[in-house]
């Protein structure tokens, strides 16, 4: 993916911020509003907990289960719950994440897409945590500095003066 | 779920053969997600490639022929190894017995809701393309919608299945 610049203004000062690949996710341009996410994040927690509750039950009813190929069906269909369990639990988190930062539902749609993903592939991994941006360098165009960024004036407090 | 679907769908045929079986299909699966994990990496990295696009169609053929193999013995009527037709006009053997049709039913209606995993996926990348042709923004009303159809598919096929299993075994 191509870098991808982001401008923008604080107290008149113009910012770009340039973002390429994984970060882009976190500040990319998104739509929509920020009801769905917090949306998202309660249709996480609801699938969570069904597949839980049909999860532990299979697994009781395998463990409980004299005929071993129905214990085995169950045995199996527990674990496929168990899998989109820790998917969900994942999910939940980048979601969540995403509505604490403020953002959209699209925050972190790659994490969840990856995800889900690796819901197929059993062992897949990704990592939920998303990388902290860039450090924003802000251009020092202010009188009081000189152009090595030392201060143009005493900067020591008066009693130390 | 391709080992449990399977299963049911040999205690549904009374051990009908498929025409593919189980361990080939799990290997298919994995075939399948590696195509998906291609298409994928692709997707992120090269929007527009047409490995893209062959990766995608690789991975549905993948998926058709493991969904072929789990519902071919049910929907021919498929008879198993040393059992005579039933139907000896047509050679097949339909399901007469009660429990063994509502295996069949559920094995029908869990391996169907999987399609509802490759539909969502080509109408959130057409719906992805309309809002963003460069691929660089997301809309936050797709991602809903792909949050809240996975999700159904999820419970639907994955919580469907286990409260079937547990189901099944208090009637048999």
């Amino acid at each position: 993916m191509p870098p991808s610049q982001i401008s923008f203004k604080i107290h008149n000062e113009d910012i770009s911020l340039i973002s390429t690949g994984a970060e882009v996710t976190a500040s990319e341009e998104s739509k929509g509003s920020a009801g769905s996410g917090r949306t998202s994040v309660i249709l996480a927690t609801l699938a969570f907990y069904q597949l839980l509750g049909t999860g532990v039950l299979a697994a009781l009813v395998a463990i409980r289960q004299p005929d071993k190929t129905i214990g085995f069906s169950c045995a199996l269909a527990a674990a496929v719950n168990a899998v989109a369990l820790g998917h969900y639990m994942a999910i939940w988190r980048v979601r969540s994440q995403a509505v604490r930062a403020k953002e959209k539902v699209a925050g972190g749609d790659q994490d969840v897409e990856v995800l889900r993903h690796s819901d197929w592939a059993v062992s897949g991994r990704c990592s939920t945590t998303r990388r902290p941006p860039p450090p924003v360098r802000m251009p020092n165009k202010s009188p009081m500095y000189l152009a090595d960024n030392t201060p143009a004036y005493d900067a020591r407090p008066l009693h130390a003066r | 779920m391709t080992l449990d679907l399977y299963m049911l769908a040999e205690q549904a045929t009374g051990g009908a053969e498929a025409p593919i079986s189980k361990y080939t299909a799990a290997l298919l699966m994995t075939v399948m997600v590696l195509l998906g994990a291609t298409y994928h990496f692709v997707k992120v990295h090269f929007l527009g490639s047409t490995l893209n696009v062959l990766s995608f169609l690789g991975a549905c053929v993948v998926f058709t022929v493991v969904v072929w193999g789990i519902l071919d013995p049910l929907v021919s009527d498929v008879c198993p190894p040393g059992v005579n037709a039933t139907d000896v006009a047509t050679g097949t053997c339909p399901i007469s017995d009660e429990n063994k049709k509502t295996d069949e039913a559920a094995v029908f209606f869990l391996t169907l809701v999987w399609i509802g995993y490759p539909v969502v996926s080509i109408l959130s990348r057409i719906f992805q393309s309309c809002v963003s042709p460069d691929g660089k923004s997301f809309d936050a009303r797709i991602s809903f919608a792909k949050d809240f159809f996975y999700a159904v598919l999820d419970v639907t096929s994955k919580g469907g299945l286990a409260l079937y299993a547990v189901f099944r075994s208090t009637w048999l």
